[in-house]
């Protein structure tokens, strides 16, 4: 063994380490700017993105079009604006009805309205669209966008807790509504778990970007306008001074009859606090009837197929009702839409292929069926802009597993969007009008004073932004 | 003997080799710290919403005068101030316990002190998103303030209705006890290293003069912490007025503007009206706030002594 210490080797020289630094931060820049992938660049909120890849590997094996889908993960308004700021390609992507006018403001979306006239298929399933889908994806008389899925709100009641306090129908009017579930809470009405239930009735007034829909509904429901024409605030002094009325039995449901629970105003995802079984009435999604209705999801289907015998998948535990409203002779609800809107960055050499992809996700395909529109329904109930579909007897049919396709469709005769959605200043609206809401259900200022400063602020904007 | 002077060219490099070798870092510096800085700043002068991207344009302090007039971030600034001044109190209150009691000899030490970093180790969303569970209708939390309120009611013959965190009041110092909750384990570390380089001797000084346990602390380790106060202090305020993941995992803002704090104002005009040129003014009026803040906390220690520049 020798006593002498050998010099020791540097893993990496100099030179060594100086080339790979150059390598590296060439790379760096290189990567800075990749070229597009090959194929239609197709961006997306995360909703089911697995399907969404089924549906596209159908869509290129039927045209030979290759697709770049990226389901775009957490906030998609946030990230999809800087991704259009930042100039990213894209060919299409989903747009909110809440952020289409902002987008189209913004010059991020295009027109596809040469598209539709040189493509009479489609430009004919135009005629079969919903009114207020149509009018959801027109911004300045021009059209932008195919619809991805639609919606409208409904009225749910539970039919066996409203049997065990005594009732075979639900409520017609708001005043009606306070009656019964003051009635149905002291009847003292039991959760799947055996806890009474304290507050029969839960909404959502939670303030988040896609909130307070829940306003609009109890609003529409009772024939309330509270836009003219020209968008200028008819509240608080709207016909019959029916915003202020609703805003009223919000807040006596909350404070004075202890109907409406408190959560109301913090609590999000509704669908599984009805499907928990502890709620008697509430506004829902339509497509999320039959979620609280499959047993795999519901601890109300559950419980009741259980008590049945039944090995069932979908109970008709919560039905779907006319929203209640200040007199029985009014209809209504609110609907939204999502749509496939093709962007203002999107590359002349790929416009065809990414318009054939619109029209496979938000119209026909190739064989001329509403595929992808009648796959979402199949698999996840989701609802679709196509009025023809209503009576699709394979819709008919899945739909009668959980609800009642004649109440689908008298509901969808009486949905509107948000009168002000297309308003450049809908967004700085959307902000403010949620907490002053929250503020009036609080108890901190009466509902009139909210609405006048709701109103004001209106006013306000339509100064500033014209 | 010879001298050997250095050549000219000899000189020049080692002049300019440190020079060189620092600008890689320099330059990331200047890239994404000092550009950012400087063109938000240069944004905050203009009127800069990306719904109008047409009508870009310089308006000079517009924005600030803007934001200044209008009773949202007034609101806003109160309420921070309140979080602000609750989360540092109590920070250093809680914390400072903690670091006296885990400096102390006692079995399990390293692992209490191991486990007390936990909460510092989780993000901000995901400590909202926890207490959204503690003190959801169905949580933990929730549940024993709903039972103390019916207590208190019994006891006093009282009725207060329990409205969980659909009360401003509620809501808004939960955020509080969950920011609180994070942000403990940094400054007890903080603490527990003051403590640690405090002198015994004195402590055996004291005792040898019959000092009591509260007059040892008052006088010995709580002037030995004061820089670490200080330090803690500074951090907290700044993570106080920056708070935002949290109040938007928890409460989204409400109920109503309870948790308005100004971070969360700053984030509604730059993704909810896309106005960049007012957000950017926001940011900026949040650092001259911390700035200030920082300066009145060194100046008061410091004016007392306190403090050993």
């Amino acid at each position: 063994m020798s006593g002498v210490r050998q010099p020791v080797k540097p893993r990496m020289t100099r030179r060594a380490f100086l080339q790979s630094s150059t390598a590296a931060g060439l790379g760096l820049v290189a990567g800075c700017n990749p070229a597009p992938p090959p194929g239609v660049i197709f961006k997306g909120w995360v909703y089911e993105p697995d399907l969404v890849r089924e549906n596209l590997d159908y869509f290129e094996r039927q045209t030979g079009i290759r697709v770049d889908y990226n389901a775009v993960s957490g906030n998609y308004h946030d990230k999809m604006v800087a991704l259009h700021v930042g100039g990213a390609p894209m060919e299409c992507c989903y747009v909110r009805d809440d952020d289409f006018a902002e987008w189209v403001e913004a010059g991020w979306l295009r027109p596809c309205d040469d598209l539709l006239a040189a493509d009479p298929d489609t430009s004919a399933a135009t005629a079969d669209l919903f009114p207020y889908n149509l009018s959801s994806m027109t911004y300045g008389g021009k059209r932008y966008g195919l619809p991805y899925y639609t919606d409208f709100n409904i009225w749910i009641y539970n039919e066996p807790m409203l049997e065990a306090a005594g009732f075979d129908t639900p409520a017609r009017t708001l005043d009606e509504l306070t009656e019964q579930a003051i009635k149905v809470r002291e009847a003292r009405v039991r959760t799947p778990t055996g806890d009474v239930i304290e507050y029969p009735i839960m909404l959502n007034f939670r303030q988040s970007v896609l909130g307070f829909l829940d306003w609009w509904t109890l609003n529409y429901a009772s024939e309330a306008t509270l836009f003219d024409e020209d968008l200028n605030p008819t509240f608080p002094d709207d016909e019959d001074r029916r915003a202020e009325t609703i805003l009223q039995w919000l807040t006596d449901g909350i404070h004075r009859h202890r109907i409406i629970s408190p959560s109301s105003l913090t609590a999000g995802q509704m669908r599984d606090h009805v499907a928990s079984g502890r709620q008697v009435y509430g506004i829902l999604n339509k497509y999320d009837l039959e979620y609280v209705n499959n047993r795999r999801n519901s601890a109300a289907a559950d419980d009741e197929l259980k008590r049945r015998g039944s090995d069932a998948l979908h109970a008709k535990v919560y039905r779907m009702a006319p929203v209640p409203s200040i007199s029985p002779d009014q209809h209504g609800t609110l609907g939204w839409t999502r749509m496939y809107c093709l962007t203002s960055r999107c590359r002349e050499d790929r416009m065809q292929d990414a318009w054939a992809l619109m029209k496979f996700l938000g119209a026909r395909d190739a064989e001329g069926e509403y595929y992808t529109a009648r796959r979402w329904f199949r698999l996840r109930g989701l609802g679709f802009a196509y009025r023809s579909l209503l009576d699709d007897p394979d819709i008919v049919a899945q739909t009668e597993q959980w609800g009642e396709i004649d109440k689908v469709r008298e509901q969808s005769r009486h949905v509107r969007p948000r009168e002000n959605i297309k308003a450049p200043w809908f967004p700085d609206f959307k902000i403010y009008y949620q907490p002053e809401i929250q503020k009036i259900l609080l108890g901190q200022q009466s509902a009139r004073d909210g609405l006048g400063k709701i109103a004001q602020r209106c006013r306000q904007l339509i100064a500033d932004w014209s | 003997m010879t001298v050997l002077r250095p050549s000219f060219f000899m000189s020049r490099t080692r002049d300019f080799l440190p020079l060189v070798l620092n600008l890689p870092a320099v330059i990331l510096l200047l890239a994404f710290i000092a550009y950012p800085i400087g063109i938000s700043f240069w944004m905050s002068l203009h009127r800069y919403n990306l719904r109008r991207p047409d009508q870009v344009y310089f308006h000079g302090l517009e924005n600030y005068a803007t934001i200044l007039a209008s009773s949202e971030f007034w609101n806003a600034l109160w309420i921070s101030l309140y979080f602000t001044f609750m989360a540092v109190l109590l920070v250093i209150v809680i914390a400072m316990a903690i670091a006296l009691l885990l400096h102390e000899s006692f079995r399990g030490r390293g692992v209490v002190r191991a486990l007390l970093l936990i909460p510092w180790a989780i993000p901000g969303v995901v400590n909202g998103l926890m207490w959204v569970g503690l003190l959801g209708d169905y949580g933990a939390f929730n549940a024993m303030l709903e039972d103390t309120v019916a207590a208190v009611n019994y006891l006093f013959g009282i009725n207060i209705v329990y409205t969980g965190m659909a009360s401003p009041f509620v809501a808004l110092n939960a955020a509080i006890g969950a920011h609180v909750w994070r942000s403990v384990p940094f400054a007890c570390i903080i603490f527990l290293a003051a403590i640690q380089a405090i002198p015994t001797e004195q402590y055996r000084a004291a005792r040898v003069d019959g000092a009591t346990s509260w007059n040892r602390f008052r006088f010995i380790t709580l002037p030995w912490l004061y820089h670490a106060v200080l330090v803690v202090a500074i951090f907290e305020t700044m993570n106080g007025f920056r708070a935002f993941d949290l109040i938007y995992a928890l409460t989204g803002g409400g109920p109503g503007d309870a948790t308005h704090v100004i971070a969360w104002q700053t984030y509604k005009e730059a993704f909810a009206r896309l106005d960049f040129g007012g957000a950017n003014a926001y940011s900026y009026l949040i650092t001259l706030i911390t700035m200030t803040l920082a300066i009145i906390y060194i100046r008061l220690l410091y004016r007392r002594g306190l403090v050993q520049g």
